[in-house]
């Protein structure tokens, strides 16, 4: 049953919006510095127990800070690289700075979408939206960076595939 | 059939509590070995009797879960579904609708088949458990219910005792103790060394060893390294001859309405509908023993089959196959299968070297040590040989590893030592994607990964093509599905 109806696409490849460096900013430095202060604390009982001279933690702050910063500078590429485009059939994620992927997920597949945000993206409107397909590994693809109203439209063009299948 | 509330077979208490029993027996045995073997002379035996007396309260106590379980346990199929209502505090109603159902299988155990009874595990695309596990009906309910739940109701099983076609597939006695030879497992001995180790608190077990180890000249420990290592390797067949001869006796194959029936097992008989529709994927399997026998292994994986280790190998299709009889069993499993006849692919030839520095790296850093400790600086030269045998290692792995198609399938392979080709057909890949480290840009590489609703741990992924050929990949995948849209298979 060859379906002939042409369904909605974007029209080649769209970018992220340019807020989510600042999200991924963000969760980057808490997420780092909750694990800078844990990783120090266990440097600093370390010290403690084998009776060091000095038990004030140096190393442990400095590696987080140092891949804290190098994660930050990596966040404008990262947002560069991330496209995601809805063909006719199918759809399109391509990501990665060091290493890159391009992902195709053909829209049939698609078995369900969500929509979610964290407070820290809900601060800058925006929405991630994740695409499932059968097999129960988790979300095959997340577009991190929508807009609600892109989010919804995406949503929308990908559900309208599936209604038409079933 | 089915339609009102059924209770399971009293057996199901006996089995529940058994299965708690080997497990809490299991997880003390190595303790128990380590502590009797060590402190015989210290009060250890005392120890080991507190443990058992322990072990015997324990089991009282545990007794009562399968009783509670046996009585607040009822399963009936209603509106299409099957219902298991469980839970005696907590209660529990699951429903699983019969259109979800990927497999079901019937397992007997010794104690089932002493009582009587048989299990019946219930498969779905969901989850790495089984959805449903009944855990004794009487036998005849058993395959009653396993041909209801996977047909639908009016469907009566086939009678017990009525005249048998012969299999489509069957394996001689002789088969099935090379299938224990060909695969060793000592990696299960080594496990059960380890853990004894583990409990060796005192260490008056571990302490003597070291300490003789260490006063060895080092021609006399490679000596004993060598002698031990073949020692294990004997153990390690035995016990592998063992258990393929219990678990595979009397394999057969038979055509079933829906898909195929393997029946095997001498000890613990195993009675498992492949439902033939269902398959996402099916994997071919040659570790290098079998491989120079002329043997290889197949798997058919359906949703859900993923890493189920409670319905252990219900996705082996054939334990020990002649590379001929490839094609005949495939067919079975998927009408479009071609696996002798395909015209490989290879990838880059510029995946010889990444691949020999892989292994480079690897072996550099378990040898490294242990030579660097007796030969000192000398050990470097050792990196020559180590560098030639890494390269051979990487073109043998680039003549194999290779991809092909047909209008239908997917195959890939790979592999030096086990060689491994996964097929998925079209219409039954869920995604697909294209990787390239950073590595892989500079000298313009990319890997191909296939992926179906199975195929979580076993993707087809095809490594080290370069850019071009891997774009034309992915064009040729997207076209191929395309044209299967028609078919409903895909979305399972």
């Amino acid at each position: 049953m060859q379906v002939s109806i042409t369904h909605r696409t974007t029209d080649g490849p769209r970018k992220i919006h340019p807020a989510i460096r600042k999200v991924w900013l963000f969760s980057n430095t808490i997420t780092f510095a909750i694990i800078a202060i844990i990783t120090s604390v266990m440097e600093f009982g370390f010290l403690k127990a084998i009776d060091a001279r000095w038990s004030f933690p140096i190393f442990m702050p400095i590696l987080w800070i140092g891949i804290g910063i190098g994660s930050a500078s990596l966040v404008k590429l990262q947002w560069e690289r991330w496209r995601y485009e809805v063909t006719d059939r199918e759809v399109i994620l391509s990501w990665g700075v060091w290493n890159q992927t391009r992902r195709f997920v053909p829209r049939d597949r698609i078995q369900h979408v969500d929509i979610t945000s964290g407070p820290i993206a809900r601060k800058f409107g925006l929405s991630h939206v994740h695409l499932y397909v059968a097999g129960g590994h988790g979300a095959v693809g997340a577009i991190p960076g929508l807009t609600h109203d892109e989010a919804e439209e995406l949503r929308g063009m990908l559900v309208e595939t599936q209604a038409e299948h079933v | 059939m089915f339609d009102r509330p059924h209770r399971l077979h009293p057996a199901a208490i006996v089995i529940n509590f058994g299965a708690f029993f080997v497990q809490a027996v299991k997880g003390m045995a190595p303790a128990m070995v380590a502590i009797f073997a060590t402190s015989g002379h210290r009060g250890g035996n005392y120890l080991a009797l507190l443990i058992g007396g322990f072990l015997l309260l324990v089991s009282a106590f545990a007794l009562i879960g399968p009783v509670l379980h046996y009585f607040s346990t009822r399963f009936y199929i209603e509106a299409d579904a099957l219902v298991i209502n469980s839970g005696f505090v907590w209660r529990k109603r699951r429903t699983i609708p019969l259109a979800r159902i990927q497999n079901v299988n019937v397992q007997r155990t010794v104690w089932h088949r002493i009582l009587g009874a048989a299990s019946v595990k219930v498969e779905t695309a969901a989850g790495k458990k089984s959805e449903g596990d009944l855990a004794a009906l009487s036998l005849e309910d058993a395959n009653k219910l396993q041909t209801v739940l996977l047909h639908g109701r009016g469907v009566e099983a086939p009678l017990a005792g009525e005249l048998k076609p012969p299999p489509i597939y069957a394996l001689s006695t002789k088969q099935v103790f090379l299938a224990g030879m060909l695969e060793n497992r000592v990696a299960y001995i080594i496990a059960g060394i380890l853990s004894v180790f583990q409990f060796d608190r005192s260490e008056s077990l571990f302490r003597p060893v070291v300490h003789y180890l260490a006063n060895l000249s080092p021609v006399a420990a490679v000596l004993m390294g060598a002698l031990a290592f073949f020692g294990l390797i004997v153990v390690g067949w035995l016990v592998s001859i063992v258990m393929s001869a219990t678990r595979f006796w009397g394999f057969r194959i038979d055509k079933h309405d829906r898909g195929l029936l393997l029946t095997h097992g001498l000890i613990t008989q195993f009675r498992t509908i492949v439902p033939v529709g269902r398959i996402q994927s099916v994997r071919i399997v040659e570790p290098i023993l079998f491989r120079l026998f002329g043997y290889c292994e197949m798997y058919a994986d359906t949703a859900g089959t993923f890493d189920k280790k409670d319905v252990a190998g219900a996705n082996k299709v054939c334990p020990i196959l002649p590379e001929g009889g490839v094609s005949q069993i495939g067919k079975l499993l998927i009408p479009e299968f071609e696996f002798e006849s395909l015209w490989w692919k290879q990838v880059s030839p510029k995946t010889v070297g990444r691949h020999a520095l892989r292994y480079f790296v690897i072996l550099e850093i378990l040898f490294s040590w242990p030579l660097a400790h007796w030969l000192h600086w000398y050990a470097a030269w050792a990196l020559i040989p180590l560098a030639v045998y890494c390269w051979i290692l990487g073109v043998v792995s680039y003549r194999y590893v290779g991809y092909s198609f047909t209008n239908d399938i997917l195959v890939s392979r790979s592999g030096v030592f086990r060689k491994l080709a996964v097929l998925i057909p079209f219409d039954r890949i869920q995604h697909y994607s294209i990787h390239s480290t950073w590595f892989q840009r500079r000298i313009g590489l990319a890997t191909v990964v296939v992926r179906s609703a199975a195929s979580g741990g076993h993707p087809i992924v095809i490594g080290d093509l370069d850019e071009a050929s891997a774009e034309t990949l992915r064009l040729t995948i997207g076209e191929s599905i395309r044209l299967h849209l028609g078919s409903r298979r895909g979305g399972l």
